[in-house]
């Protein structure tokens, strides 16, 4: 049997369409400014020699500022992700893609919280693991199996970032899942929402429930779980199933945030 | 992050391998290109240091069967076609792309391609791949007794479809 089914399977091999196709996608999504670099023109190679003395430049200002207070620009999130489910919680993440800060917004999220940074030690991890980590948490599982709707926002510190992370998500794959939606929020809202008490992933849905319902406050949705402000949004007649559970309807796999302010992530 | 030559590595090295869990789990050509583009992307994102050729190869097998599950499970309820629908759609790809198949290989990937999802990793993993039902088990997250009543299982529904003969 191992033969006969090794002999059918031999016949099925990978387009070369595909795979260039495959090489074309990975080029313009992730090592374009590499292609940008080889076009550049006969001047490039000065270019380079100043962009060499920059680079050497910020090492001697690293090694001096991390002689001074290293710890605290690796300890400073730049970038940060809100995962909500009924937990709410916030990933702080560095400039290095590393997650130095989890902060529950609720109960439940403090609670999360705990288990995270102590349990499944996720703090310094790369926040891509951190999230793989947490989404297939029993925490996270028991809620999706129960109806939950998972919402991830990505806060960028600027756009490229945002698009990475973004990407970086998409590829991860959790946006095929049922109830997991993904949007990118704004550093305004972050405020806003942290004045309240709020994860900003939360008061993104808080903000869109308000379009709906003038008379909503932040104290009605404070205890309420993701899945019942989804609910109330569909009550309200907010297209819920495609608005807001988005799957994978741009490029970046993920809903980006339109509320008037600049939505690169930017005060 | 990975580089783009080790991404163009993997690509050349690994992508039959995709190419063939796509066959067994998906309705179409555009879902296969999907697949093909997360699984790579998230090869060239992903920290994971892989220790050995082997490793790697595990890996990539696993987020492909992990991708094309989450694919099928929110496509399910929208997007559903028939068995005889899927493997025309598959047969007719392999021969657009000239891919020459004599009639028994086809017998014996359709056998392949209609046996019920559950069974379908463990055959490829088994038959094809030539893993043990240990690193089957540990590649799919499951226990290495039902990994063997699957394969068992899967013989016979196999024996059924193609006959003793062929799986002497």
């Amino acid at each position: 049997m191992h033969n006969q089914i090794r002999k059918a399977l031999d016949d099925i091999q990978a387009e070369e369409a595909l795979k260039q196709n495959t090489a074309s996608f990975l080029h313009n999504r992730i090592y374009c400014n590499k292609a940008e670099k080889q076009r550049m023109p006969w001047y490039g190679s000065w270019l380079q020699y100043g962009r060499l003395a920059t680079v050497t430049t910020c090492l001697c200002l690293l090694l001096v500022v991390f002689g001074f207070g290293g710890r605290s620009v690796y300890m400073e999130p730049v970038s940060a992700i809100s995962v909500d489910v009924n937990p709410s919680i916030e990933l702080g993440i560095n400039r290095w893609d590393r997650v130095v800060s989890v902060e529950g917004y609720n109960e439940d999220g403090t609670a999360l919280a705990e288990v995270l940074q102590e349990q499944l030690n996720i703090k310094y991890s790369n926040y891509a693991d951190a999230l793989d980590t947490l989404i297939n948490s029993e925490y996270i599982i028991g809620y999706l199996e129960n109806d939950g709707a998972v919402s991830i926002t990505v806060l960028g510190s600027d756009d490229r970032e945002r698009e990475k992370m973004l990407s970086c998500i998409n590829a991860c794959g959790y946006m095929n899942r049922p109830n997991v939606s993904c949007h990118a929020g704004n550093h305004e809202e972050a405020e806003e929402a942290h004045e309240h008490g709020m994860s900003f992933g939360k008061y993104r849905a808080f903000l869109e429930l308000q379009k709906l319902d003038a008379t909503v406050t932040v104290e009605d949705v404070q205890g309420l779980s993701m899945r019942e402000i989804q609910d109330r949004i569909e009550k309200l007649g907010g297209n819920v199933t495609e608005d807001t559970i988005g799957n994978m309807q741009h490029e970046g796999g993920c809903q980006e945030q339109n509320s008037g302010h600049s939505h690169n992530g930017k005060h | 992050m990975r580089s783009e030559q080790e991404a163009n590595r993997a690509i050349g090295q690994y992508a039959d391998t995709v190419r063939r869990i796509c066959m067994l789990h998906l309705k179409s050509y555009s879902d296969t290109e999907d697949i093909f583009q997360n699984v790579f992307l998230k090869y060239v994102l992903s920290s994971v240091e892989f220790t050995s050729e082997e490793h790697e190869k595990a890996w990539i097998i696993r987020v492909t069967i992990n991708a094309c599950k989450d694919l099928l499970k929110s496509f399910f309820h929208s997007k559903t076609v028939s068995y005889e629908q899927l493997l025309e759609e598959q047969f007719h790809e392999l021969q657009v792309r000239n891919t020459e198949m004599n009639e028994e290989n086809k017998r014996v990937l359709e056998s392949v391609l209609t046996l019920p999802v559950k069974y379908k990793d463990v055959v490829y993993l088994y038959y094809y791949e030539e893993y043990t039902a240990v690193e089957i088990a540990k590649m799919l997250g499951k226990n290495v007794n039902t990994v063997y009543t699957l394969l068992a299982r899967a013989k016979e529904l196999l024996r059924e479809k193609l006959g003793g003969d062929i799986l002497a």
